[in-house]
This record gives C-alpha cells, structure tokens and sequence, in this order.
C-alpha cells in the first residue's frame, strides 16, 4: 500500500470557486473512478497559521492524502478527462509508504492526552547533497536533536517514493495543470505534532534545542542553503503546512455526485 | 551544432602560465564520431546497454553499437561514444579528472566553448589537495557542480562521482585487460537559473577505460532519466514523459567535441605541469 500526497496553496480571492470545483468535480471523479483501488481518500484544511508559522513554505488551502491498495494504471482507461479547475494553483505532490519509516518521537503516549497541531513538511535536500548523505544527516544527527524540542508531541517521517509513482486519469491536453504550479521532487514527508501555534513557537523558535549544523548550511558551494532550522531553504527545498488531526473531509466515504 | 562565445578569463586566471591552453584552438571534432551521432541517425535501441548491464563492459571485446545515441523504449536516453585515445595514459586522466575540478579556467581549457564554470565543496577540495590521499580517492565520491553546454544551452549540473562498485560493476572482474579505470556518476542537470519548480532531470554517466596498443579507449555511456539509488539504476522520468531527442544527440555530439579536443590536449598539458596536483 502507498500513499499520495497533493498539498495545495491558493489566493484568497480563489477559495469559493476552487473549493467548490474540488468538492463537486475534482474529488468526486477520482473517489468515484478509483475507488475500487482507494482505501482512504481524505483532505485536510489548512489551519490559519500565524505569520511565523508561515515563513517555513507555508501552503495554504488542502492537503489531500490517498492512500491505494494498488494505484490503477496510468492512463485515460475508460474514464473521461478530469473537469478542469476554475484556476490552476501551485501544489506539491509526493508519493511514500503508508507508513512512516522513522518514528522518532512521542509513540509511547496515548491518543486520549489531548489534541494536537500537525506541522506537515516535504523536503528534498539541497543541490549538491547525495541522497544518502542528506539521509545519513537527517535521520542521525538531526532527528535525535530535533526531538528534544520543548513541548513537541510527535515526530514522524516517511521517504519518498522513487521512481515517481504514476498516477491514473488525464487531464485534458488543452487543460493541462501548467509545470510552473508544480513542484513534484521530494525526498521526505515529515510530521512534528504540538498542543498549540503557542507551543510550536516555543519549540522551534523560542526554545529550540541545539543543533548541528549540515555540511551544505555553511559552505557557499551549496547555492539553495541555509544555516536556519530547518536547514532546507523554504519554498525551494521545503514547504509546509498545519493541519488538525482528523480530515475535513473524507470524500470516499461522501461522494454522492451523478458521474460515470 | 551552434557553441556558445568562451568565457573570458579574469586576470588572475590569466597571470597562470597554463593560462595559453585556455587560447589554445579547439580541435575538429573526430569526424568519424560525429558522423554515428548525426541528428538524424539514432542508433536502433535494441542494440543499447541498460544500466542494469554496465558490468557487461567488463566483458572483452566491443558491444555491437560502440557509438550512436536514441530514446529508449522506457523514454530515457542513451548516449554510447568510443573515443580513442592515442597517447593519453591512464595516470593522465587519473590527474586530469583529479585536477580540472580545482578551478573553472582548468575545466575550461577541457573545452572552452561549452565549459563555463566548475566548484566543489570546501571538504572535496581538501581531499583533491591532500598530498597523502591515493589519486582516485580525490575522485571517487566527490560531487563536481558545472556549468556546461550539452548542447541545449548552458546548465547547471551535478556530477555525484562514485566508485566503480556503486554503478554496479562486479570488482573480481575489474582488472586489466578488462578495464583500466572508470571514472563515472550520477547526477542532476536543469537550465541555468532554474526556478524551484523546474524538474531536475536525471543522468547515469560512465566512462569506460580500456588500454590499447599506443594509447586507451574511452568507452563513454550515459543514461538520461536514470539515477542512482542504494547502487540500483532507477528510473525517474514521470509517466509518458520521454527524453528530448535534442537533447540525446547534443550530448552525444558534445561527448564527441570535448574528448576529441580532450586526448589532443592531455599528453601535452599533463607533461607542462608534470602531473602535480595543483
């Protein structure tokens, strides 16, 4: 089983419409075509996240997570071209395992303790850094450092998923989502929960643990780098959101449009 | 194929004394090489090596297309090039290869139409100036950032260098007279400028080094889409999507022009700095 990710950002002035396209048309026809192949299909609101929250690659409207017991072939096979959208937005997608590969921090705690924030972050390691050696840093020298923050809660992260997992149905070839929307290369979807914006502030920038510093933060060979936590330059290798615990909307389960 | 003006050295670069082979005129490409990558004359891909089969370079003799370039089936690219090199030895492209990555006018004298730039980390360029360090050590899991022209115009690349055994040779076979040195990687290139979005496209590199009487062959692959994962060629190019045929022939035609003006070089530059690294 694996998992898609789309999170998805959006002008203000474009929420109406968007959110209207995305519920009746968008979702609807992947729920009712994929279905046999989907065991979840849910997306989950941004919060309102303050401007310092913000500043990390903030996305702004829907994270929407499938997850497939196998993923149909790529294709038109049958179905007619997705209803294109009101507006193209800019989104990142990403596919990895239903299942973190790294469970870091804060298992041993029980769901009923009280809710949390999810900081939902998509990373890739900078141009010049080997994927292991990026890896090798993460998840050995920065996770363990990264897990004495103050007040975090739960920290999880799942490798991406290489090659690029095809996904199915077509867009229309004159109603084409345009490349310059699309970021589509990533190496890791990590979560790190918090009690409040309150808290994560406290962890992350009030309080934040020590940490060591990656190679490419301090050498000028590294062009996208950056010696701030998280060490991966925002909006070119890292973005990110907040969302609650649960979806807002669970469209499988929903869907009750007319639609071939 | 249109090559972009050289880039003008700066005056310290030209204070060098080595600095007149940056001048030096760029040889003719092999004419016969040229000829086998033409645009219009993909090789048929039924006859390429797939990265999964670079080992079979291990084996004596030469694959049915030597030189040639086509899409695959699976939309990558592949690009197969056999420079001969009178005269060049391998100690020459142990320095060469060690050496060119210290600054851009040294990568430039390469091949100064299409060679712009090249850096290296602060912690490779220790290990290239490290007296006491085996010369392929100063090679092998270095990462190389260039500024080339593979013919699509200039790009920044990324030349992830890596020891045979990672691109998937068998080490009880490599040994002479089966190959002589590979100096090969993976790694990513995109327009200069590139914006966050833009893909980053993938490539598989090899050169293959064999001695023969007078000289060695340079026997190059490259595989465009491919990267390289826990030692697995993987294939990264998104559904239906296939390499540019532009771009497969003008790497090709590239590999041609910079080799060519390369063997004609090398003896000569590597005996005027007596193969000393700087």
């Amino acid at each position: 089983m694996l998992r898609t990710i789309v999170m998805m950002d959006l002008p203000v002035d474009d929420l109406a419409n968007m959110e209207r396209w995305y519920y009746r048309e968008h979702s609807s026809e992947i729920s009712r075509r994929y279905g046999p192949w989907l065991e979840r299909h849910e997306s989950f609101i941004a919060l309102n996240a303050p401007a310092d929250a913000q500043q990390y690659g903030f996305y702004n409207w829907r994270t929407t997570e499938c997850y497939w017991r196998e993923v149909p072939e790529a294709g038109p096979k049958g179905a007619y071209v997705f209803t294109p959208a009101p507006v193209w937005n800019p989104i990142v997608a990403v596919a990895t395992p239903a299942q973190p590969d790294h469970d870091f921090f804060g298992w041993d705690r029980f769901a009923t303790d009280g809710a949390c924030i999810r900081w939902y972050q998509i990373f890739r390691y900078p141009l010049g850094v080997r994927l292991q050696d990026g890896e090798d840093w993460y998840i050995n020298v920065h996770a363990p450092e990264a897990a004495k923050q103050p007040g975090l809660r739960r920290f999880f992260s799942y490798p991406a998923l290489k090659p690029p997992v095809p996904l199915p149905g077509m867009w229309h070839p004159d109603a084409t989502p345009p490349d310059d929307m699309q970021m589509v290369q990533w190496d890791r979807v990590t979560e790190m929960w918090y009690d409040s914006f309150s808290a994560w502030r406290n962890a992350v920038i009030d309080d934040p643990p020590t940490y060591t510093l990656p190679e490419w933060a301090t050498d000028s060979f590294y062009p996208e780098a950056t010696d701030k936590f998280p060490f991966f330059k925002p909006g070119v290798d890292f973005v990110s959101t907040f969302i609650l615990e649960r979806p807002a909307d669970e469209f499988k389960r929903d869907t009750r449009y007319y639609l071939p | 194929m249109a090559e972009a003006k050289i880039r003008e050295l700066s005056a310290e670069e030209k204070a060098k004394p080595y600095s007149t082979w940056y001048y030096r005129p760029v040889d003719d490409p092999d004419a016969a090489l040229l000829e086998l990558v033409r645009p219009d004359r993909p090789m048929d891909p039924g006859k390429a090596l797939y990265p999964e089969e670079i080992d079979r370079l291990l084996d004596p003799g030469y694959m049915e297309v030597e030189t040639g370039w086509c899409n695959l089936p699976n939309g990558a690219g592949y690009i197969c090039v056999n420079n001969k090199m009178p005269g060049v030895t391998v100690d020459m492209l142990d320095w060469w290869f060690a050496w060119h990555s210290l600054a851009s006018m040294h990568y430039g004298i390469w091949y100064p139409p299409g060679h712009f730039g090249i850096s290296i980390s602060e912690k490779d360029r220790k290990k290239v100036l490290d007296p006491n360090l085996p010369i392929k050590d100063k090679i092998y899991g270095r990462t190389d950032h260039v500024v080339e022209d593979v013919g699509t115009g200039p790009e920044d690349i990324y030349i992830y260098f890596c020891h045979p055994a990672e691109l998937g040779f068998h080490m009880d076979r490599f040994h002479p007279p089966n190959v002589a040195a590979v100096y090969g990687g993976y790694g990513w290139d995109m327009p200069v400028g590139a914006k966050p979005w833009q893909i980053r496209f993938p490539a598989i590199m090899c050169h293959f080094i064999r001695e023969i009487p007078g000289g060695v062959e340079f026997r190059t692959r490259f595989w465009m889409g491919y990267t390289l994962i826990d030692r697995k060629p993987i294939l990264m190019l998104p559904y239906g999507v296939q390499v540019p045929a532009a771009a497969i022939q003008g790497l090709a035609e590239h590999n041609v022009r910079e080799y060519t003006n390369l063997r004609n070089l090398l003896p000569g530059i590597y005996s005027e700095l007596g193969g000393r690294i700087p």
